[in-house]
Order: C-alpha cells, then sequence, then structure tokens
C-alpha cells in the first residue's frame, strides 16, 4: 500500500484518485479551490432525448465515488507552502489559505449558511453530490481577525480553520490534474462580448443551461429563448496571431451539442454553427452531422472576424466569403466557443514539482513519480480527461511489481 | 389535478435528478418510486398505478446512450407508448402516463418536465 | 421485526408519537443518523433489538444512499433490508404516514439474499498482437498481471462470464484445438484491412493510404506520378488518424520527388499535440488541401484517377486529374470482424464496431463484465486515443481480478411453470446473462453475469421472471398502490 498524492480534483485528478484508492493505497486529494470538482459542475447535460455523450453526468457518478471511498483524504483552499523531494518519495507542507468545508464529513445539514456573517458559503447539489463550500473570496476571516461562525455552527466538526503552517503529507507518487484557463474573449473585442449582453462565451452558455432551459441570463427582460444563435468556433485557438496556436479540441465537441440541444428545444430555432473544421470528437459524429442537417442546423465554413449590433438588439455578424469578398449574417445571439488553455498558476505549480511545460504551456505527461493528466496537458474533455487521469495513475503505481507477458503465435494469415 | 403523480424514476438518473430539486415545490404531489432501471417499468404496472388512484405515471429513464443498462430506457418508452395507446382506446386519456429522458444532471429539465405533466393532467381533468 | 430510526433533525418535521401511530413498528429516535457515529448507534440497536429491517427517516436526500450502504455493512443487514426516507419540511402528516407505510409495506417483502464468492482466474488474455495490444499487455506486466497476446484469428471459442472466462484456440500448425482459462479478456483485434481489390480501390491506381508510402518507394523515377491524391472521409468522418498518415504521406512522396498532391478531406482533424504544426507544415511544403462536402467521385478510366468532389470553401464543383489515388481505410465503414463480435457476445455500434456508443462504456467497457475493449476495434483509431484505452482496458482487468468475484443471489429468477422459452430474455439481455437450460425446459439467468437491471422481468410477456430485490410487489407496494393479497402471499418471504 502506498500513498499518493492528487493536486486538482477536476475530473482527471479524481479520476485518478479512484484509480489509486481502488488498488487499496491512501489518496490525499488536493484541491486549491473552496470546492472540489473544478469546471465540470458548471457544465449542462446536453442530451435531448439521447445522450450527446458529453460526460457531465458521469462525471458526477465519478465524484459521489470519491467522496464515497473510505481511502480518499480530501482537502480544499489548500495552499501549497513546501514541496521536496527526497529518496524517491516527495514531501508537501500543505496548507489551507482560509476556512474550509470538507465534502466528505459535509451532511448537507445547511446550519452553516445563516451562521456566515458574510453569506459566504453555498451549497452545490446535482447529479447525486452534494456539499456544502466556501466562496473564499467572500469569507471574512482573516489571521489578525478570525471568524469562527461556520466551524461553529458546523454539528460534525466538517469545517475546517485557516492553516498557514500546514500539515506534512509524504507520497510515493504525484498526480498533476492542475486543469486549464478558458479563453479570455476581451482579448478579441471586435467579438463584442462584454459589450451586448447576447454574447455569451461556451463557458456561459453552459452554466446557464446547467440552471436554466433557455439561453438567456438571469437579469434578461424576458426568458424566451433567442430564435437565431450563431456559433463562431475557434476563438482563442488555432490563432498563431495570438500565440493560441493549438487547436482546442474541446469546442466543436461542446458547440455541436449545444446547437442540438437549442434546436431540439425549439424546432423553429435558427441555429448556425461557424467553423473553420470540424474536430472527431465522437464516433458517432457522421450520424450527428445528419441529424443536425436534419433539424435544420448550419455549418458553415468561415468563421466571422466581428460582431456588432444590429437593429432590436439583434447582432449583425461580419463573414468573410471567398466568393462575395464579405458578407453579413443577424442573430439575436451569439456563443462564443472560447478555447482551453494553460492556467498561469498551473504553470507555476509544476514547476514547484519539477516539470516544465511545453512551448504552448501545457504540462508534458512527466516520468518517475511526477505525471500530470487531464487539460493541463492537452485540450480534451471530460471522458478523455478520465482516462488520460487513470492511465497516469496507473504508470504511477507500476513498476512496483514485474509481471509476465506470453506471446501465442501462430494460426493467423 | 387529483391523486398526485408517481414518478417512476430509474436510481442512475431520474431518482438523482430529483433528489436536486430537494425542498422545491414544484415535487409537491409527486410521488417518487425507485427502479434499478427504466426498462423494469412496465406497462401493467403504470396502469396498475393509475388505478390505484394516481393522476399521472411519469417514468424517467436516462437519455439513450447513457442508460447504464444499455437498453433500458429504450425499452420503457416503447412500454409507456403501449400504456398510452390502452388509455386512449380505453378514452382515459393518454396524458397519464408520459416518459421523459432526463439525465441525472438536468434538474432544469425534470422541473419542466414536470410542471408540463401538472398542466396536461390538469388540462384533462379540466375537460372531463 | 423492522425497527424505524428516526433522527432528531426530523424534530420539527415529524415526531415519534406520529410515528408509532402511522407505522405499528418499533421506533428509535437517534441523533445525526447520517454520520458514522450515527450508523454505528443504529447498528448497536439493530443487533440488541434482532431488527432485521430498519428504515431510517432523516432530512438529507443526497445521504441516503450513504446511509443505508454503511448501516448494511456496520449491522450485517442484507441488500434491500435497509431503506431511508426523508420528509421535505413542507408535506404534511397524512403523506408522510402513507409514505413510512409504503416503505415498510415493501420492506416486508424483500427477501434474504446470500452472496457467492469465487477466486477469479488471474491471467489475462489479450487478442491482439498490434500497438494495442502490446500496450495493453505491457500495462498488465507492469501492474504485475500475466498476459497471455493471441491473434483473433487464433480464438475459436469464448465461453463463461468475469473471473472464468474459458477461450479455445486453434494450435499452432492448424492441427486440433485447446483450450485454456482466463480472468479477463482485452480485445485489441484492430480493425479488418481494407480489401484493395473491391471498390473503391482499383489495384495500381487507387490503393489503401496504409501502401502508400510503400508503393511509392518501390517507384522508379518513370513510374512515379506527376500528381497524387489521399481522399479522407470517404464513407465516414475519420479521427485524427487519417489526418496524420495522409499528411505524412504527402510530405514523404514530396520528399522523394517532386510531386503535386492533393489531400481530399471533409474536415482538417487538428486535435492533438503537434497535428496543428503537422497541417501547417503540409500546406508550406505545397500539399493542396480540398474541403469537400457530401460524397467524392473516384474515376480509374483512362490512364490516371479522376476525382470529383464539392469544395465547401469555393463553393463549387473541383476535378482534379492525378496519377495515382490513395483511400484511407479509417474513412471506410469497416466494421470489425464478425466472427470475433459473434463470439465475444458483445453489442456492437451503428458501424458494427466492438462497443456500443454508449457513455457509461467509455473507453474500455464493453456490456459484458471481464470483457474490455482497446483501440481501432472499438472506433478509436488514433494511435495516442489507443494506447490510452490500452492502459485504461489492464487497470480495470487488473480491478477486476484482484479481489474475490463477489456475487450477491438477488439475480432474475424464472419460473420454469411460466417460461414458454421464447428467447425474448435470451436475445434482450445486454450483458448475455440469460441462458436456456435444455433439462429443465426453460431460460435461466447466470448469476455472475446479472446486472439486476430488471429488463427481462419487464420484457417477459409471459411475466415468468422475478427480479426478488425489485419485485413488482415491492415497486407497487411504494408507489402507494396496495398490492392485492394474493400476490402478498404469494411474494412474502419469513
Amino acid at each position: 500500500m502506498s500513498t499518493y498524492i492528487v493536486v486538482g480534483s477536476g475530473v482527471a485528478g479524481c479520476a485518478a484518485a479512484l484509480a489509486f484508492a481502488k488498488a487499496g493505497n491512501k489518496v490525499e486529494l488536493l484541491e486549491a479551490e473552496g470546492r472540489i470538482g473544478g469546471k465540470v459542475l458548471s457544465y449542462c447535460c446536453k442530451a435531448t432525448d439521447s445522450c450527446s455523450r458529453c460526460g457531465v453526468c458521469t462525471a458526477h457518478d465519478l465524484f459521489a465515488q470519491i467522496l464515497a471511498h473510505p481511502g480518499v483524504a480530501i482537502r480544499t483552499a489548500v495552499d501549497l507552502r513546501t514541496v521536496r523531494e527526497a529518496g524517491g518519495r516527495t514531501s508537501v507542507r500543505v496548507g489551507a489559505s482560509g476556512p474550509w468545508i470538507d465534502p466528505k464529513a459535509c451532511i448537507d445539514c445547511g446550519r452553516c449558511v445563516p451562521a456566515c456573517p458574510s453569506r459566504a458559503i453555498r451549497r452545490y447539489a446535482r447529479g447525486g453530490v452534494s456539499f456544502h463550500h466556501i466562496e473564499g473570496t467572500q469569507c471574512a476571516d482573516a489571521p489578525d481577525a478570525p471568524c469562527p461562525s461556520c466551524r461553529n455552527a458546523c454539528p460534525t466538526g466538517a469545517i475546517h480553520a485557516a492553516d498557514p503552517a500546514g500539515t506534512l503529507k509524504k507520497a510515493d507518487g504525484v498526480l498533476l490534474a492542475l486543469g486549464h484557463r478558458p479563453f479570455d474573449p476581451a482579448l478579441k473585442p471586435r467579438l463584442g462580448y462584454g459589450r451586448f449582453p447576447n454574447v455569451f462565451t461556451g463557458a456561459e452558455a453552459e452554466e446557464i443551461l446547467s440552471r436554466r432551459t433557455t439561453l438567456t441570463r438571469a437579469d434578461a427582460a424576458s426568458t424566451a429563448a433567442p430564435r437565431s444563435v450563431a456559433f463562431i468556433q475557434c476563438v482563442g485557438s488555432r490563432d498563431p496571431l495570438l500565440k493560441r496556436n493549438w487547436c482546442s479540441a474541446v469546442c466543436c465537441a461542446y458547440a455541436l451539442r449545444l446547437a442540438r440541444l437549442l434546436a431540439h428545444r425549439d424546432p423553429g430555432a435558427e441555429i448556425t454553427v461557424y467553423a473553420i473544421d470540424v474536430q472527431d470528437f465522437d464516433k458517432a459524429l457522421t450520424p450527428l452531422r445528419a441529424e443536425l442537417e436534419a433539424k435544420g442546423v448550419k455549418i458553415v465554413r468561415g468563421v466571422p472576424s466581428s460582431v456588432d449590433s444590429a437593429a432590436g438588439g439583434r447582432l449583425r455578424l461580419l463573414v468573410e466569403d471567398p466568393k462575395s469578398g464579405a458578407r453579413t449574417a443577424e442573430h439575436d445571439a451569439v456563443v462564443l466557443s472560447v478555447g482551453l488553455g494553460p492556467d498561469p498558476r498551473a504553470r507555476a505549480t509544476a514547476a514547484r514539482f519539477g516539470l516544465d511545460p511545453d512551448a504552448d504551456g501545457f504540462l508534458p505527461e512527466g516520468g518517475g513519480g511526477v505525471r500530470a493528466a487531464g487539460t493541463c496537458a492537452a485540450p480534451q474533455g471530460i471522458p478523455g480527461s478520465m482516462a488520460q487521469g487513470r492511465a497516469a495513475a496507473l504508470e504511477l503505481m507500476s513498476g512496483r511489481a514485474g509481471g509476465h507477458v506470453g506471446s501465442r503465435a501462430g494460426g493467423h494469415g | 389535478m387529483k391523486g398526485g403523480i408517481v414518478a417512476l424514476c430509474c436510481e442512475n438518473s431520474g431518482w438523482k435528478a430529483l433528489a436536486s430539486l430537494g425542498d422545491d415545490p414544484v415535487l409537491d404531489g409527486v410521488e417518487a418510486v425507485r427502479l434499478p432501471c427504466s426498462g423494469k417499468a412496465e406497462t401493467g404496472m403504470m396502469l396498475k398505478i393509475l388505478e390505484k388512484g394516481a393522476a399521472g405515471v411519469l417514468v424517467l429513464g436516462c437519455p439513450k446512450d447513457d442508460c447504464t443498462f444499455l437498453r433500458g430506457s429504450a425499452r420503457a418508452q416503447k412500454r409507456v407508448a403501449v400504456a398510452r395507446a390502452a388509455l386512449k382506446d380505453a378514452g382515459v386519456g393518454e396524458e397519464r402516463v408520459r416518459m421523459e429522458f432526463i439525465s441525472s444532471v438536468d434538474t432544469p429539465r425534470l422541473a419542466e418536465a414536470i410542471r408540463a405533466m401538472k398542466a396536461a393532467l390538469e388540462a384533462h381533468e379540466g375537460k372531463a | 421485526m423492522t425497527g424505524i430510526f428516526l433522527c432528531s433533525c426530523l424534530g420539527e418535521v415529524c415526531g415519534r408519537a406520529e410515528l408509532e401511530k402511522a407505522a405499528g413498528a418499533r421506533v428509535f429516535p437517534g441523533e445525526r443518523l447520517c454520520t458514522p457515529q450515527g450508523t454505528a448507534s443504529m447498528a448497536v440497536s439493530i443487533r440488541e433489538h434482532g431488527v432485521d429491517r430498519a428504515l431510517v427517516l432523516g432530512c438529507a436526500a443526497a445521504q441516503v444512499d450513504a446511509v443505508c450502504a454503511s448501516l448494511r455493512k456496520a449491522a450485517c443487514l442484507g441488500t434491500g433490508r435497509v431503506r431511508a426516507l426523508r420528509f421535505a419540511k413542507r408535506g404534511n402528516a397524512e403523506g408522510r404516514a402513507a409514505s413510512v407505510r409504503a416503505a415498510l409495506a415493501a420492506l416486508d417483502l424483500v427477501p434474504e439474499v446470500r452472496t457467492r464468492k469465487t477466486k477469479p482466474n488471474r491471467e489475462v488474455l489479450v487478442i491482439g498482437c498490434g500497438a494495442t495490444g502490446r500496450a495493453a499487455s505491457e500495462a498488465l506486466a507492469s501492474l504485475g498481471r500475466t498476459a497471455l497476446m493471441t491473434e483473433a484469428a487464433s480464438v475459436t471459442d469464448i465461453r463463461g462470464s468475469a473471473g472464468r472466462f474459458t477461450v479455445r484456440f486453434r494450435n499452432v500448425g492448424g492441427d486440433g484445438e485447446n483450450a485454456r482459462t482466463f480472468g479477463a479478456l482485452i480485445v485489441a483485434a484492430g480493425l479488418p484491412e481494407p480489401d484493395a481489390s473491391r471498390k473503391p480501390f482499383v489495384p495500381g491506381r487507387i490503393i489503401p493510404l496504409a501502401d502508400l508510402s510503400d508503393r511509392l518507394s518501390g517507384l522508379s523515377r518513370r513510374e512515379f506520378p506527376a500528381s497524387l491524391a489521399v481522399v479522407l472521409d470517404m464513407e465516414i468522418d475519420e479521427t485524427r488518424a487519417g489526418f496524420e498518415e495522409a499528411c505524412r504521406a504527402c510530405l514523404d512522396a514530396k520528399s522523394l520527388r517532386p510531386v503535386e498532391t492533393w489531400v481530399f478531406l471533409h474536415d482538417a482533424r487538428v486535435a492533438g499535440p503537434g497535428l496543428e504544426d503537422l497541417y501547417d507544415r503540409a500546406r508550406e511544403a505545397g500539399v493542396q488541401f480540398v474541403k469537400y462536402g457530401g460524397r467524392i467521385r473516384l474515376d480509374a478510366a483512362g490512364s490516371g484517377v479522376k476525382v470529383r468532389a464539392r469544395d465547401t470553401v469555393l463553393g463549387e464543383e473541383v476535378e482534379i486529374s492525378c496519377g495515382l489515388a490513395a483511400v484511407s481505410g479509417y474513412g471506410l465503414a469497416t466494421p470489425a470482424d464478425a466472427e470475433l463480435t459473434a463470439m465475444l457476445g458483445i453489442g456492437t455500434d451503428a458501424l458494427g464496431r466492438l462497443q456500443e456508443n454508449n457513455i457509461r462504456l467509455l473507453p474500455e467497457l464493453t456490456g459484458r463484465a471481464g470483457i474490455f475493449v482497446a483501440g481501432a476495434c472499438r472506433g478509436a483509431t488514433y494511435g495516442p486515443d489507443a494506447v490510452r484505452d490500452a492502459r485504461n482496458a489492464a487497470l480495470s482487468a487488473h480491478e477486476l481480478l484482484s479481489r474475490p468475484v463477489e456475487t450477491e443471489l438477488s439475480h432474475a429468477v424464472v419460473d420454469g411453470d411460466k417460461c414458454a422459452l421464447c428467447l425474448t430474455c435470451v436475445r434482450l439481455c445486454p450483458f448475455r446473462a440469460m441462458t436456456v437450460n435444455a433439462e429443465k425446459k426453460q431460460a435461466e439467468c447466470v448469476p455472475e453475469s446479472c446486472m439486476h437491471c430488471g429488463l427481462c422481468a419487464g420484457e417477459c410477456p409471459n411475466k415468468a421472471i422475478t427480479l426478488p430485490l425489485w419485485s413488482d410487489g415491492i415497486i407497487l407496494a411504494l408507489s402507494g398502490a396496495a398490492p392485492d393479497a394474493a400476490s402478498v402471499a404469494k411474494e412474502k418471504r419469513p
């Protein structure tokens, strides 16, 4: 039995942690944010009557398993104080940047919520997973002015105080699942993000649709679904000028799945996807494209260069056309399919474990006692991140006992 | 709407989505019954539940290709179709049995589906 | 005796007196029943008072499953013998009483369920000796597990279930067979090579992309074509594997001789490390990419090959003539080997590949416990994906075989008197758990393969099948529709 440290509790980290735990090892799952789960918790189900295979529900099943497994210890609001390697083992001093709620010990009673004077405690409940967590940015607890209100209200001691000094943890292997940062659309101001309320990022669209059934902001005047929606692909990806010359892999996936969903919910809606290329994100891409065509969803080759306002609160897109030079198209709403990029904090954390990123900023798979998995290693979707997390766990666990591979020749042409 | 709705839920999807709704008033009058798979819900069972006084039966299954048991929700869909046809023939109203494909994480869609069923049942009651 | 455990958190909602009145069963009040301490105190009460069925009432919706599982374990109660209910803060006494009565009625109907433990066979069979098969074998070896690799063509029969598969092989040399037992199977058999003598191929003119580099390197300067076309996505949208191969093949060709190269494809699949760079390099080297829509037509009449397609960028039909055309096999809708598919008894996807396209199976599961798939045979043709599949399959096989196979004997039960051998259940079961017992002349469920989904019970035209922990009586009781006395009497177990 060995001990492993997993840094990052998104899908890749949890997949790895569960693999370690199932094999009988002890796992310390460390998360910098106040809650586990990473970005998946804000993604929506994209099924119509049939599944789109996005993985959000299976991710929640994974989180439920992690919360129930006795071999996994979870810490949130983690601040890695020191990282040292000696004799094949890694020593990490794990501090807490603020008070934190252990999601495994939380019985979801909710007594902490009214007790908090800063209203900093939130509840997450979806897909068979529910727990409370502290929103670090709103928490008033400080070293010179500690606030024990939530801790005092908790009947099971699931809430822990901030810990600047930290506790020492030693591990036989480390898995880094540090996640990604979505592209900031403000870096492409011509696309109108922030200027027009009906321009969304893909991540925002997912978050909205995880809580309501139409693509409308909470403060929108009307809850009626936009009747004409445009998805603009490759925003912040495949862009040499922005030094982001990689394909983010998942944007075609989430855009086409969202397009299918919106078309299903509103059969009269006009959905258009402006793309350069469509990536192979699913085995059933061919029937999906046929289904989209049948539902009237258009996939247009050519990405608009600008989004401006049009009459009636609509949006006008400028699209380059090889034949006519340029043409415009009007829509009620635009979704910018922003790509996945490396997170600068991830780079700093990885460096402490001796892992240096490639030219684009993504982490190599690693070797020896430190591996990376998930979107910090390459842009990928939920099933891919989970698979990579498990594969990385296998790499870390293996090499401890040699097995035998036999080969049976013959009988083939 | 008299009698309430019995929701036959697959424990992998509908049951979890219902739990996420917590104390939401949309669940008033909804009795959840847990099944291993929506594919266990039988036509006879749906009709029997109606016979014993429920206003409606809502079968909640995983979206197709999300079913843990691969074929379950697709089979359930066929059985619901048989139940609806039987109810229609009997003049009792096919709205009283409905199938919805909702994953464990699609909470807003579940709330919408329950509201839609309640509205349909009330309209049906109004006509009767 | 059935015990009702009432958590103090429900104090305002429901009291002991109300419950005792409604239920007629013993009520044990407790505190924080959803915590480990709560579970421990309930287990103590269960042992002290000889409780054999428990109903736990609390306020936390999400903890229901966890509480049931930990209490069952702590108090050694059988599956289904612990139920938990949560009461919302709203709601009335009548509704609560009805829920409690329904739960108690259901609990009464739950039979005793035994468990059977078998030690699984420790060896794993990897079917397929290509890169994916080798990756799976290496991963297994690194976990300390013994793996045997074989070509799919050597396998003649596969029987059994997880932990105990009996596989028959053709002997080396072709005479006779022998059999061996394995705990798990990993199928990495790839896809059959396209038949270069059949459509769309025309020998010498339209060849498989996989053969292109070899063919070109064998040509003299005179024979070398002045232009060549590579065709992707011919029948189905393919993965990055074909795109990568196409770019490399064109760059290789150009490194041999000056040759005009065209790549016809639906989309440039660049979602992988280094692929965007490869695309850039190919274009810089002069490879022309035509992004076509719909069907592409290849015509080998005359001295060369004519390629016709609709260019979606220019919005018009294009036609080029070239000396040689290569079609990517990944773009052809080739199903997995039919014999192997039949032997494995697993579902396939719409293209006939060895894995239904269900999210819960990705990446390495099939519908049968103990049988795993990896790589091209399941549709994952891109190299890094296939290797990742192989590692996942190895880990899953290892997890399966690392502990005894514990089978709960709560599988589907067929009533021989009612079974008409219509074979509906045998055909329907997604997990191949139903077999025909020729002696008893009825269908029978293999406990080790049963997944307790109840599809068979739901579908049997004669209602001959019951799922003991989810019987009709239990479900009707839970739905508040009281089962009639006759069916209760038949189902009730001591």
